[in-house]
């Protein structure tokens, strides 16, 4: 819920009970006049001559009133009673004064009157003044324009005998009608106008808020760099000066995290740097075996292959996990870049020569001349185009060839790795591809240690746009294609 | 004269193997240990360079950015990290090529080979490879002083292969930039062209080899040579 729409009804919520309160205060106020005055009517008039006419002739008490007075100088309360027994019983009419009519009638202790004008006296009032209440009084409500509401109130005398021990008085008129809805009128013109009041009083405060919310998604789009600019003394400034506080923590955990990550990296470099170099002397010295292999027995050089191979897959092991971790790292860890496929290329077929040429495997390649510019990361494609070119050299037979070739044409690149060896089935690619290069994919070799790395290669192509496709070769053999955009 | 290279690796069993397989493919080679002691080297004493990048004292890229001031000399970079920082740095600061430890001997050599390999011999607008010379600008061909009769294409497809002597040239690019666009030549139209070229060099026809999965080559390896190249491997012929 927005700030104004809570305040409004926080507004409403506080007042209605406060209005009704104040209405019925005001209401029970005016009853408690209206009893006063109606009583005292009574009592004056009774204590005047009155209970004397009454008791003389009830009947006719209390005699017709006179003809409603012209002068506007007439006071509000009844003119003075006509003489007693001056007037036969008639029916009674009330005594006005401008719009405000007053009439009354007397009655026994019973609550019967001798005046057959006079009207029953209301069972509620009867009631009261039973309970023993000197005065009781209710509202008549209005009936249309010719009968307008007022109140009627039963007055006990101070004589609790005769045919007048009793006196209702009944008074209406416009202006003397005022019920709890009519009090309710001006309460709600009040509330509404300080609810108004409230609403534009709020305005510079939700602004305020609104300009410290803008703030603190600026901030949070700057990954928290921006501090919030809303000061002041007030609670909308104290909240922007604990975003900033908080901002501050965020900030120095991020860096913590970046530092520790940094180590980490820093780490693994420095570990694989550690492992490259005697893996290379170790490489160097099974290579320069090699001229020995053609006169040892067959024991000698099956074990001389099979260290070449391992220091082979070693290698392509390490690489792999470096790569594996990079991509796990995140885009943090992926560097963009401008790099020349044609020197790429030129470094993988030279990387997979030696061992293309153990294995008697022809590797070809063809380049355009010049360079072929993408962007990308260097370390990351090489890696994965060096996969499937290991891939296709190491599952091929003797006397097989690989071909690597880079061709652009309409500002895209192709890098085609072609072999004519046994290859792998396509349900084998797909799977091997599918299953993921984190958890097991990088470690573990698969069933004879096929498509080490291929899940590595998919993953580095989807990461830097490329395409990366399947194509078995007609003649048998695999196709391995990645396409991608020309920088 | 041998080639000279200066070997800048700071470890001690790396390095004596490295300078041993140099010293086999023929070339002469002072080996530094120090990153400090390779900033004193004058660079126009040596053919190449050979940088390790962790080194003890002056680090390998302020090593290359030394030898990068005054000189044009072939710089290697030996990356043993598998990070991409360094070669992009490498790479901005001059360095010609890197090669990623763990690396095999024939694959350093190859690097060393392919950075210092001269350009076909190109004098006078003509190409020379071996037996085999094409005059560029006079649109002719003489294998072993014999003037070759050839048509528009078999002398543009000789010219594209001896441009690159060594070098495969895919069968695309040959169809696409060698043969006539108007007669929407194919794969197929090339090879025949292609077996034409060889009956007129008749006894020199080895000369355009074919390439599996790629194209063909002009064979650099019977040209006259200085480098004393080594033979072709046991998988013969290679790009």
């Amino acid at each position: 819920m927005r700030l104004r729409a809570r305040l409004a009804l926080s507004v409403i919520a506080a007042a209605l009970p406060l209005a009704a309160a104040t209405v019925w205060a005001r209401h029970d106020l005016t009853r408690r006049r209206v009893a006063q005055v109606l009583r005292e009517f009574a009592v004056t008039r009774m204590e005047s001559g009155g209970r004397a006419r009454c008791e003389a002739d009830p009947a006719a008490f209390p005699p017709p009133p006179p003809p409603p007075a012209r002068d506007p100088d007439t006071p509000p309360l009844p003119p003075p009673l006509p003489e007693l027994g001056a007037v036969p019983p008639q029916p009674r009419r009330p005594v006005a004064t401008d719009d405000i009519e007053t009439a009354f009638w007397a009655y026994d202790a019973s609550f019967s009157s001798a005046n057959p004008a006079a009207p029953p006296v209301p069972v509620e009032l009867v009631a009261a003044v039973q309970d023993g209440a000197d005065v009781a009084v209710r509202r008549i409500e209005a009936a249309g324009r010719e009968r307008p509401g007022g109140f009627e109130a039963l007055v006990r005398m101070a004589w609790t005998t005769g045919p007048c021990a009793f006196v209702l008085v009944r008074r209406t008129g416009r202006g003397f009608e005022g019920g709890p809805l009519e009090l309710l009128l001006p309460g709600l013109l009040v509330g509404a106008g300080v609810l108004i009041a409230v609403l534009l009083a709020s305005g510079p405060v939700v602004r305020r808020i609104r300009r410290l919310e803008a703030d603190v998604r600026r901030s949070a789009a700057a990954h928290y760099d921006a501090s919030v600019s809303v000061e002041g003394g007030d609670e909308v400034a104290d909240l922007a000066r604990a975003f900033d506080e908080a901002a501050a923590e965020v900030r120095a955990h991020v860096a913590a995290v970046e530092r520790r990550e940094g180590a980490l990296r820093e780490f693994v470099a420095d570990t694989t740097h550690d492992v490259m170099t005697p893996l290379t002397v170790l490489a160097g010295h099974l290579d320069a075996l090699r001229p020995v292999i053609e006169t040892a027995d067959d024991e000698a050089r099956k074990a001389l292959r099979d260290a070449l191979a391992e220091v082979d897959y070693t290698t392509s092991l390490v690489a792999n996990l470096t790569t594996a971790a990079k991509l796990v790292a995140g885009s943090r860890a992926l560097v963009r870049h401008r790099l020349d496929l044609c020197a790429l290329v030129e470094r993988v077929v030279a990387r997979h020569r030696p061992l293309a040429n153990a294995r008697d495997v022809e590797l070809n390649h063809a380049t355009p001349r010049g360079s072929v510019d993408v962007a990308g990361d260097v370390t990351l494609l090489e890696q994965a185009v060096g996969n499937i070119v290991q891939n296709a050299v190491r599952y091929n037979r003797r006397g097989g060839h690989v071909a690597v070739v880079l061709r652009t044409d309409a500002g895209r690149f192709e890098i085609r790795v072609e072999d004519d060896g046994p290859g792998l089935a396509l349900d084998d690619i797909e799977h091997l591809t599918e299953r993921g290069f984190r958890g097991s994919a990088a470690r573990t070799r698969s069933e004879s240690g096929r498509g080490l790395g291929l899940d590595i290669t998919a993953e580095v192509c989807e990461r830097l746009g490329f395409d990366l496709d399947f194509q078995p070769m007609e003649q048998g053999g695999l196709a391995v294609v990645i396409t991608g955009v020309v920088a | 004269m041998r080639d000279r290279i200066l070997l800048v690796e700071d470890d001690e069993a790396l390095g004596r193997q490295v300078v041993g397989h140099l010293e086999g493919a023929g070339f002469a080679v002072r080996w530094l240990q120090n990153g400090d002691d390779a900033l004193r080297e004058d660079p126009d004493d040596y053919a190449m360079a050979i940088l390790d990048l962790m080194l003890p004292g002056a680090y390998g890229l302020d090593v290359l950015k030394r030898l990068r001031r005054h000189s044009e000399l072939p710089v290697l970079i030996l990356s043993a990290r598998q990070d991409t920082h360094d070669k992009v740095r490498a790479l901005e600061l001059g360095a010609d090529d890197f090669v990623t430890k763990p690396f095999w001997p024939d694959e350093l050599i190859a690097r060393v080979k392919t950075r210092l390999r001269r350009p076909a011999l190109q004098r006078d607008g003509t190409i020379a490879v071996g037996e085999l010379i094409v005059d560029v600008e006079g649109r002719a061909a003489r294998v072993a002083g014999r003037l070759l009769d050839l048509t528009r294409v078999e002398f543009d497809l000789l010219l594209a292969l001896a441009r690159r002597p060594g070098s495969a040239i895919d069968r695309a690019w040959l169809v696409d930039n060698v043969l006539d666009p108007e007669r929407e030549g194919t794969e197929r139209t090339l090879d025949v062209h292609v077996s034409r070229l060889r009956r007129k060099l008749g006894e020199h026809k080895h000369l355009v080899q074919t390439v599996w999965g790629v194209g063909y080559r002009l064979n650099a390896d019977v040209a006259p040579s200085a480098r004393g190249d080594e033979p072709p491997g046991p998988g013969g012929s290679r790009s």
